[in-house]
């Protein structure tokens, strides 16, 4: 993964797995692999679950590429959209396991990466200067339900407050970034 | 009106935010799921959200997954003989269902009973009649229904709503058809199967007391190597099969008991299986349209 595939490649790469190019997955995976395993591990926290999940990533994005819509999303929003709704899905229904086990162990904080990205695009720029209008401790919760795959209910045990309260805080701070993202 | 309208739209995004960023539980993800499978608004707010919050994903990095996994993706995929993965889980999710039963409005049925040309079965004015009445009863208990959950269901509100304009269209469309109409009949069951994702589109009729219920392929193809085969769904249960069912129309027999779970609302399912039905008794193809009951 010496070079980044830009939006256009991609795109390109997508269109020809819709039409069921085996080449073309093969490409869609050399440049996408490594970034949806690694949101994979990060919410999954465990590599053997990720493999798995990576697995049925896949298998998702060659059966739904024709479904996906060029000009009004980027490819790799597309992609990245998959695996977390994929990974999300699993620890919801994990977390069901643990309820039934009562296990209260304590949830690892967020770590700030160490490995950001020496080119910051202009999407994450845009993003981080909207994220630094809201409250701290806010911006922190979006943040962090975004990477880890917090439920709301995770994210009070977190914060300390009640589960309305999360709620209230969080949809507050979506729509003030909402406002932010689409004014600028 | 307008203000109701803003609201809702406020909700929708408010729960496309949600679920992007991904607070919701289980159950709220699948409803929402089914939301935007049926609205086109719920569908572009989640990509809008989808869009806005993409800067984030940067802050995953990359990590290489093994070599193993492509290999396995490919064998899994591509390997002779593989199949695709087992969907057994669909049926027994009302999600699911509830986000296909969206799809058979009163006037959906009045255009596939049009479309199968069945106005020349059942006659002409008796169709126009009890489709009026039914659809103008129907609509009009929609019309309460709705409204009493739109004030209490905040975050229900964007999908009733669509729900809503279809059903006053259809309320109007009913009370002027029924206006002309003027002969009484005996009750007809109607079933419109279809689904937003297939061609495939199916009709049943069934006249109460005979036992039996008229099954037409209305669109999509059929498979040479493959069998439609019809289900009859109730929540909490297994699907039963009411047989395979042919090009062109097909009687399909009705037990008393099965008459009942149907005029009860029990949903209409039509998969894809291989020749002669599913031998298992369970559906192992993948659905291709679901329907409602309507009586007319």
């Amino acid at each position: 993964m010496a070079q980044e595939t830009n939006d256009q490649d991609l795109h390109d790469l997508l269109s020809r797995v819709a039409l069921a190019d085996r080449a073309a997955f093969d490409g869609l995976y050399a440049a996408a692999g490594a970034k949806l395993f690694a949101v994979l591990t990060r919410i999954l926290r465990d590599r053997s679950m990720a493999e798995d999940a990576l697995q049925e990533v896949f298998v998702k994005v060659w059966q739904k590429a024709d479904g996906f819509r060029a000009g009004s999303q980027a490819p790799m929003a597309w992609l990245y959209a998959i695996a977390r709704n994929h990974a999300i899905d699993m620890i919801r229904a994990q977390k069901r396991i643990h309820d039934d086990l009562d296990d209260h162990q304590g949830l690892s904080s967020p770590e700030p990466d160490p490995e950001q990205s020496a080119v910051a695009a202009g999407e994450r720029e845009r993003i981080e200067h909207c994220l630094e209008e809201l409250e701290p401790q806010k911006a922190e919760a979006v943040v962090s339900a975004y990477m880890e795959g917090y439920s709301y209910q995770e994210l009070a045990d977190r914060y300390s407050v009640p589960l309305n309260t999360m709620r209230t805080w969080l949809r507050r701070s979506l729509i003030s970034l909402r406002k932010c993202l689409d004014d600028g | 009106m307008a203000e109701r309208q803003t609201e809702d739209r406020d909700d929708l995004e408010a729960l496309a935010a949600e679920y992007v960023v991904g607070v919701l539980e289980s159950g709220e993800r699948r409803r929402f799921e089914a939301l935007v499978k049926t609205s086109p608004e719920a569908a572009e707010a989640l990509m809008r959200w989808e869009n806005r919050l993409h800067g984030l994903n940067e802050g995953y990095g990359a990590e290489t997954p093994p070599p193993s996994a492509k290999e396995r993706i490919d064998e899994r995929l591509f390997a002779a003989g593989a199949t695709s993965p087992q969907k057994a889980g669909l049926w027994q999710s009302l999600a699911f269902w509830r986000g296909f039963g969206l799809v058979g409005t009163a006037a959906a049925v009045a255009l596939a009973l049009w479309a199968a040309g069945l106005s020349g079965e059942v006659s002409q004015t008796r169709i126009a009649v009890i489709d009026a009445q039914k659809a103008t009863a129907q609509a009009e208990q929609n019309l309460r229904a709705y409204e009493t959950e739109l004030a209490a269901r905040a975050e229900r509100l964007a999908q009733l709503e669509g729900e809503l304009a279809e059903t006053r269209t259809g309320l109007q469309t009913a009370r002027a058809e029924l206006a002309e109409a003027l002969e009484k009949s005996q009750p007809i069951l109607v079933v419109s199967l279809e689904s937003g994702e297939t061609d495939y589109r199916f009709l049943a009729v069934h006249e109460e007391g005979t036992g039996e219920m008229r099954m037409t392929l209305v669109s999509g193809d059929t498979q040479a190597d493959k069998d439609f085969e019809l289900w009859l769904v109730e929540p909490n249960r297994q699907p039963v099969s009411l047989g395979v069912i042919g090009e062109g129309r097909t009687a399909v027999a009705l037990t008393p008991e099965y008459t009942q779970v149907l005029e009860a609302g029990g949903l209409l399912a039509v998969s894809i299986e291989q020749k002669g039905g599913s031998p298992t008794g369970v559906s192992q193809g993948p659905v291709v349209a679901v329907g409602t009951p309507q009586r007319l």
